[in-house]
Parts: C-alpha cells; sequence; structure tokens
C-alpha cells in the first residue's frame, strides 16, 4: 500500500518527496507497539543491546536474562547456576 | 486522529497536482559532453568548442570480439560568444538540448587566453554545480580546438578514458602536474600558493604533455619544460615515477637510465637572512638502474657511491634550474613556499610584516641530495 | 495522559546532537572560519571551555528546580508577567530559528536540486512533514530522532575523513589566526555556536530519570563540540579564509568533494537525504516546544491541535520576500546576538534572581 504513495511523492517531488514519505512513515512506525513493546523494541527506544536478543539469540542454557524493553517485574528467568542439585552432587 | 491524517495526506497530494508546476528533466533531454574548450577570437570574444561522443547503435548488437557500444566518433560544436554561459545558451538553442557538464573531464584553455586572464571564466565555471572539482584543466600551445580535434582522433574508444593519457601521464613520466579545477580554483583564490596547470604541446598530428603552465595571479606566464617539471613534483613531494638519464660516471659517452621515486617527504626550512628569503631543500630520492651501457657492476659499494654521486649532481642542477626559474624569472610561487614560511608563525599580523610577496624573488636556496640506488633490475653485474 | 511522554537519556542526547547537527549543516562553522581565520580551532576550544563553565553553572542552578524548566523558575521568580515575557521571547527566538533553518535549506535544495520546482512547495513539504509529525505525537518524534541522530552524526564523520586525500594542513597556520584580539575578544562571539545550551533550560520536565539531567548535558555537550570541532578543522583546511568568497552551503561543498577511487564519486545526495532527515526532525522538535511553552501559557489542554497554528504562522513567515544574502545577513549578525542574548542574559539572570530568592525564602 504504501509503495504506491512513493511512487506518486518520488514522481511529484523527487527524493525530497522520498524522505518526506520515509520520515512519515517512520513516524507512524514508531508509533506502534504490540501487547506494550515498540515496533523498533530494542533499538529504539534504546535499552541495553547486550541483555536483549538482537541478532543473535543465545543458546538455551545461556538464557538467564528477560529482555529488558518487556518491563517485568523479574528481570531474570534463571539463577546463573540453575542446575543446583548437580553441584550437589559433586 | 485518523481522519486528520488520511486527511492532510490527500490534500498534501492534491496540492502537488494542482499546481501543476513540477518539471522534470530526463537523461534525454540533456546534451552531456566530455570537455569545453574556451579560446580568443580576434574581435574579443571568446569561442566557447564543447566535445560529446556520438554513441552508435550498431555496435550494441555484439560481435565475437565483444566491442562496447561507444563508438569513437567525436563530435566538436564551437561557438563564439562573450562569456561561457551565452555561449552554452546560443548551443543549447542549436542542439535542441541542455548541455550538461557533470561528465566534463577536461577544461581545454589556449595559453592566448590564458595570458590574458581567466578568473572571470573560473569563477563562472566554479558557480555552476554541475562540474566536478576533478575536472582536469589543461592549457593547449595553439589553440582549445585544435586540441580537441587531435584528442579526438586519438582512436580512444572509451569517452571517459579520452583525456586521460594526457591527465595520468605524471604517474609514470613525472613530466607534468595533476592539475584539477577544485586546485587551481583554491590556488587562484588564495594567496599562499600560485595555480598551475598542465602545459600540452600540440604539434601536426599529436598532441602531448610538456610541462606545466605557470600562472601569476590568474595570467599565465610563461611554461617550464618537462625536466623542470620533474623537479617541483620532486619539491612538492608527488613524483610517482620517472626516468632520468644521466652521463655514464664508468664510461665517457655512455648514458646510464634511472627510474627515481621518493623514498621520503621533501623537507623544507625557510629563514629570513638579511631580510632575503633563504630556503633549504632536503630532497630524497631512490632510484633503480634501467640500463647503463656495456659492462656495468653494482655488487661494488665504490660503484655504487659513485652513480648515487652522479645523481645527486644531476638532480641538485635540475632543482637549481628550476627554482631559479620560478623565482628570478618567473617571481611565481607555484611550490608554496609561503604557505610553508607562515606556519612559523602565530599570527598572520606578524606574518604580513615579512612582506613575503616583495622579498621572494631574491630568494637563494641550499638544496641537499640523499639519493639511493635501490637495485639495478634483473642483473647486478654484467 | 498521552502528552506526557518521558525521554530516555539515549533520546534526549539524540536530540541535542540533532540541534548542533543542523547547526553545522547551514553554514555556522563557515561563520566561525570567516571571522577568526586559520585560528578557529583555538578559538572554539577556547569559547568551548567558557561555555562548558557556563554549562556548569546553569545545571548547578538548575538543580534546585526539581523538574522545573525556565517558564515554571520564572513564573516562581516574579509571577505570572514574567512568565509569559519570557514565554513570548522564546517562542519569538525558536520560531526565528525554525524559520531561518527552514528558508535556509529549502533555499540550498532549490538552488541546486530543484531548480524547476516553486520554492513554496517545497517548504509546503517541509511545513506539512512538521504538522503531521507533531499531530501524531511527541512519542514519535522522539523515537524518529533517535534513529535518524546516528546517521546525522556518521554523515558528519564521513564527511570529514573522506575529503582527508584533498586536505592542505597550511591553511591551519598561523594557528592564532589574524591577531590575538580577533581570536580571543572577537571571537567571544563565535559561542552562538553552542547554541544547543539553550535547550538545557526546557528539557528538565521532559526526562524521565531528571537525576541523570547533569551526565546527560556534560555527554551530549561534549560530543557536540567535537562535531562542531571536526566540522570547523575540514572547512578550514579545504577552503581558503583569506578571501571573501561565501558559499551558498559550506557543507555541501566539502560533500561534493569526496572521492573514493573512481567508482564512488558525487555522493552529495546521499548527505542531503540524511540532511533532510535531520532538518525534520530537528524542525519537528523545535515546533513541539513552541507547543510546549504555548500551553502553559494558555493553560490549553491538547497541544496537538497548537501545531495547526504554529506551523501556519511559521508557514506564514517563510513567504516573506527574502533572498538568500539576507537570509545570511541574518544569520551572521541579528541571529547571532539574539542567541548570546538569550543564553548569556535573559535566562541566566532569571535562574541567578530566582535561585537568590530560594536560599532567602529557605531561611
Amino acid at each position: 500500500m504504501f509503495r504506491f504513495m512513493y511512487i506518486v511523492l518520488g514522481y511529484l517531488a523527487g527524493f525530497l518527496g522520498i524522505a518526506f514519505g520515509f520520515f512519515i512513515h517512520f513516524l507512524l512506525l514508531a508509533n506502534q507497539s504490540s501487547f506494550g513493546v515498540s515496533f523498533f523494541a530494542p533499538y529504539i527506544p534504546f535499552t541495553d543491546l547486550s541483555k536483549s536478543e538482537t541478532l543473535h539469540v543465545d543458546p538455551v542454557w545461556k538464557r538467564e536474562k528477560r529482555n529488558p524493553y518487556l518491563n517485568t517485574k523479574k528481570p531474570n528467568i534463571e539463577d546463573h547456576i540453575s542446575m543446583k542439585w548437580r553441584n550437589n552432587e559433586k | 486522529m485518523k481522519k486528520i491524517l488520511s486527511l492532510i495526506l490527500i490534500l498534501n497530494l492534491s496540492l502537488f497536482t494542482l499546481t501543476g508546476c513540477n518539471y522534470t528533466n530526463g537523461i534525454d533531454d540533456y546534451y552531456f559532453i566530455i570537455s569545453l574548450g574556451l579560446d580568443v577570437t580576434d574581435n574579443g570574444l571568446i569561442k566557447l568548442s564543447v566535445q560529446n561522443s556520438s554513441t552508435s547503435s550498431e555496435s550494441e548488437s555484439g560481435s565475437s570480439s565483444g566491442s562496447s557500444s561507444q563508438s569513437s566518433n567525436y563530435k566538436i560544436y564551437s561557438v563564439e560568444a562573450n562569456t561561457i554561459d551565452e555561449g552554452i545558451a546560443i548551443l543549447n538553442n542549436y542542439l535542441n538540448k541542455k548541455i550538461n557538464l557533470t561528465h566534463c573531464s577536461a577544461l581545454i584553455i589556449s595559453e592566448e587566453l590564458a595570458e590574458k586572464g581567466i578568473r572571470s571564466y573560473i569563477n563562472t565555471l566554479s558557480n555552476n554545480p554541475e562540474l566536478r572539482h576533478t575536472c582536469n584543466i589543461i592549457i593547449s600551445s595553439t589553440t582549445a580546438f585544435d586540441l580537441m580535434d587531435k584528442v579526438s582522433n586519438s582512436g580512444e574508444v572509451f569517452s571517459a578514458r579520452l583525456y586521460d593519457y594526457l591527465t595520468n601521464t605524471t604517474d609514470y613520466t613525472g613530466f607534468t602536474i595533476k592539475s584539477t579545477f577544485g586546485k587551481f580554483f583554491q590556488g587562484l583564490d588564495n594567496d599562499y600558493y600560485e595555480p598551475s596547470a598542465i602545459y600540452t604541446s600540440v604539434n601536426d598530428s599529436t598532441v602531448q604533455t610538456s610541462g606545466i603552465a605557470v600562472f601569476k595571479n590568474d595570467c599565465m606566464i610563461g611554461h617550464i619544460d618537462a625536466s623542470q617539471s620533474i623537479a617541483h613534483l620532486i619539491i612538492s613531494s608527488d613524483l610517482e615515477d620517472s626516468v632520468i638519464t644521466l652521463d655514464n660516471p664508468f664510461s665517457d659517452g655512455e648514458k646510464v637510465d634511472l627510474e627515481i621515486s621518493l623514498y621520503k617527504n621533501t623537507d623544507i626550512d625557510i629563514e629570513l637572512i638579511n631580510n632575503t628569503p633563504f630556503i633549504s631543500i632536503s630532497v630524497y630520492p631512490e632510484g633503480a638502474v634501467l640500463s647503463s651501457g656495456k659492462s656495468f657492476n653494482y655488487i661494488d659499494d665504490e660503484n655504487i657511491k659513485k652513480l648515487e654521486n652522479e645523481t645527486n649532481n644531476y638532480i641538485e642542477k635540475l632543482l637549481n634550474d628550476y627554482l631559479y626559474t620560478i623565482t628570478k624569472k618567473y617571481n611565481s610561487d607555484i611550490v608554496g613556499f609561503k604557505a610553508l614560511y607562515k606556519s612559523e608563525f602565530l599570527t598572520r599580523d606578524s606574518f604580513e610584516q615579512t612582506h613575503w610577496d616583495e622579498i621572494f624573488q631574491d630568494s637563494f636556496f641550499d638544496i641537499k641530495i640523499n639519493s639511493r640506488i635501490n637495485s639495478s633490475n634483473l642483473f647486478n653485474k654484467e | 495522559m498521552k502528552n506526557n511522554y518521558k525521554l530516555g537519556n539515549i533520546e534526549v542526547i539524540s536530540f541535542i546532537l540533532l540541534v548542533m547537527i543542523n547547526k553545522l549543516i547551514l553554514n555556522v562553522p563557515y561563520y566561525i572560519v570567516n571571522l577568526t581565520g586559520s585560528g578557529s580551532i583555538v578559538n572554539i576550544i577556547y569559547i568551548g571551555i567558557i561555555d562548558f563553565i557556563f554549562l556548569l553553572i546553569i545545571i548547578k542552578l538548575l538543580n534546585k528546580f526539581e523538574n522545573l524548566d525556565l517558564l515554571d523558575i520564572s513564573e516562581f521568580l516574579a509571577g505570572k508577567k514574567l512568565k509569559v515575557i519570557v514565554g513570548i521571547l522564546s517562542i519569538l527566538l525558536f520560531m526565528l530559528v525554525s524559520f531561518i533553518t527552514l528558508i535556509d535549506f529549502s533555499n540550498v535544495l532549490h538552488t541546486i536540486y530543484f531548480s524547476n520546482f516553486n520554492i513554496l512547495l517545497i517548504l509546503l513539504l517541509f511545513i506539512i512533514g512538521i504538522l503531521i509529525a507533531n499531530i501524531i505525537g511527541f512519542k514519535s518524534i522522539s523515537r524518529t530522532a533517535t534513529f535518524i541522530a546516528p546517521f546525522a552524526i556518521f554523515s558528519v564523520i564521513v564527511s570529514f575523513f573522506s575529503v582527508f586525500n584533498n586536505y592542505d594542513l597550511e591553511h591551519l597556520t598561523p594557528i592564532l589566526g589574524r591577531n590575538y584580539y580577533t581570536t580571543f575578544c572577537l571571537g567571544l562571539t563565535n559561542t552562538f555556536a553552542m547554541y544547543i545550551i539553550v535547550y538545557y533550560y526546557f528539557l528538565k520536565p521532559l526526562l524521565k530519570k531528571p537525576e541523570d539531567f547533569k551526565k546527560i548535558s556534560i555527554i551530549s555537550y561534549i560530543i557536540s563540540l567535537g562535531l562542531l570541532i571536526l566540522t570547523v578543522t575540514s572547512m578550514l583546511t579545504l577552503f581558503n579564509t583569506t578571501t571573501s568568497s561565501e558559499p551558498i552551503n559550506s557543507l555541501f561543498l566539502l560533500v561534493r568533494q569526496i572521492e573514493l577511487g573512481t567508482f564512488i564519486q558525487r555522493v552529495d545526495s546521499l548527505f542531503i537525504l540524511l540532511w533532510i532527515f535531520s532538518i525534520f526532525s530537528y524542525l519537528s522538535f523545535v515546533i513541539f516546544i513552541v507547543n510546549r511553552i504555548l500551553r502553559k501559557l494558555l493553560n490549553v489542554s491538547n497541544e496537538k491541535m497548537l501545531s495547526f497554528s504554529t506551523c501556519s504562522i511559521l508557514f506564514g513567515l517563510t513567504l516573506l520576500p527574502i533572498n538568500v544574502s539576507e537570509i545570511h545577513f541574518i544569520e551572521n549578525t541579528l541571529y547571532k546576538y539574539i542567541i548570546l542574548g538569550f543564553m548569556f542574559g535573559l535566562n541566566f539572570i532569571i535562574l541567578i534572581l530566582a535561585n537568590i530568592k530560594k536560599l532567602r525564602g529557605n531561611k
């Protein structure tokens, strides 16, 4: 749908029109959120990227913290040593 | 909110369609020129020449050798006018297309016009957003039209590289400089160094670079030849590669060819002694022996030292000739000694008290050459 | 309430950097270099230090008033009358700034890229964009600015490093410029380049964490100063300062000369695209500030609808018949001294007097 708007704006006003269209499009996207999480979640608004899942996802055993953009009450999913009984056995 | 948004968007688009003052130029509306030439006519007007390559559709069908779609037909159109923009307007009318300077790779000016002063033309062209600052400036010994005509018969296939053989020769011969429009305009605009340009000599059938055109403000006052151009490049630390021929120190009547470059940038030190500039220059050329007569032996250290001494003497003589030409004969600081000297002052006012422009002509020089011969290519001894 | 969106630390820093970059885009480095010549770098460092001390004083004075901006402080000092006066002067300043920014950049676009286009349509496009941004809300403006700021900073840094080959380092000498008086006394007027200080007076109520105000101010100030030094250095080394040629947009001329090999040439339109985004974001933010001030003065509940009137006034201002030389005259003289008066004069005095009143009240 938006691609027609870009085509028309590009024809009418060149790259200024496309820049205008992109700016408005970005404003609309920035306003959107899904279940309280912003569309551009870990980047805008900026949260700690080391704790968020961005380009890669940690292996299951390494996932100890919840994503900060969820604004949860408990930020930790599990302790650093979650299988305490294994240490006790040793 | 959505209603307001959609209303605004529709308003925006409908406004644009209602005004109807949108006009865009496509590629077909432009006439892209490769070079622009300026000559002076007898009745005081300028002769503006533009060169374009005409692409032929015949070669698009492709052949077994894989020829490109560009042919080597170049067209030159000339018109006489008072100013550059007037000439371009007349040509736009004649060609039924708008001349576009975005692909102009050479600005050619005849020596006669350059001697009269070219500031107004350079200012006009610098005000044009289409012209690139990397466009080369070439001074022709005859007329610009003549040079463009000879170059178009050179057989070069790609129009983008038509003037490359004139402008890129400095990389491997050192017989001229790389002079671009941006650098020339800066040289005209500032008072720390004088502008210079590529000088070409046009014979019956050929065009070749033969030195540097020397300017004082915006008027050309002369040119220096190819060997002095090597000296200019050495002093300004721009020498890539060049071949010099010396007298063979080991046998009379024979010559030695050296391929020289610089292993370190030139050191220039300037001081005022009795209100006269004393400029000491230390040069660091390195050379490889290309050919050196019937027999030679470069394993021996003494022989290398002998050759290095001969190189030092040759280059020193070359530099002396060049420096005394630009100071005593032309009084034009194309190297930029003024710019180097002013860095020793804290404020511009204190530098201006030295009146450098008046004393530059009396400069005297002390040249030290620290050459080293690195190799003799394939054979060290024959 | 929807209107009370608070800014995080990164968002505030992005806004301040966008303000700075918009100044760099619009010839401010050229005016600095034109006044102080080769002594510009020393001059910028000198005024940077002075402004930094001034900024620290402002932060200390503002710390006494939690979550209050300049308007609230002036109301505390002398009641509603002073609040209205300060509010009107602030609105006039921001409208002047946005008007100059808009008309200068539109003229550049019109001259270089859109010569067949009516300049009013370029202005209308910007105004409509700003209007839509303000109607959608401050949350979108702040998030868009956070997205655009890194690209705008990147464009400034790339423009410095890409033209490195063409630099003439002799232009940096003599290092103290024309003479000591020009660099250190007349050069004090170059403080207008650190115009970002004006925004610190209005930022505190917008912050999510007001306790981080000092940290945010110092970080954004230092990065802005770094960008200014970078741009001034590139302007100085590339262009001549001894003659009086005045370009329409010096950063554009610098960016035109970027050439990486034979493939990457004439990339100026890419930079213009980034600058268009930053102009949109910056002007949206300025109009938002104007709307916020108007809301405080007029006690309006929904400031979004005020955008129509402010954008119309801005468009009306841009319809004034004004040519490029008049714009540059306004930028170089009138605008410079108005900002200096606002930064160091009125606001500072109000802060000091309000602090004195608070101290006496506490006793």
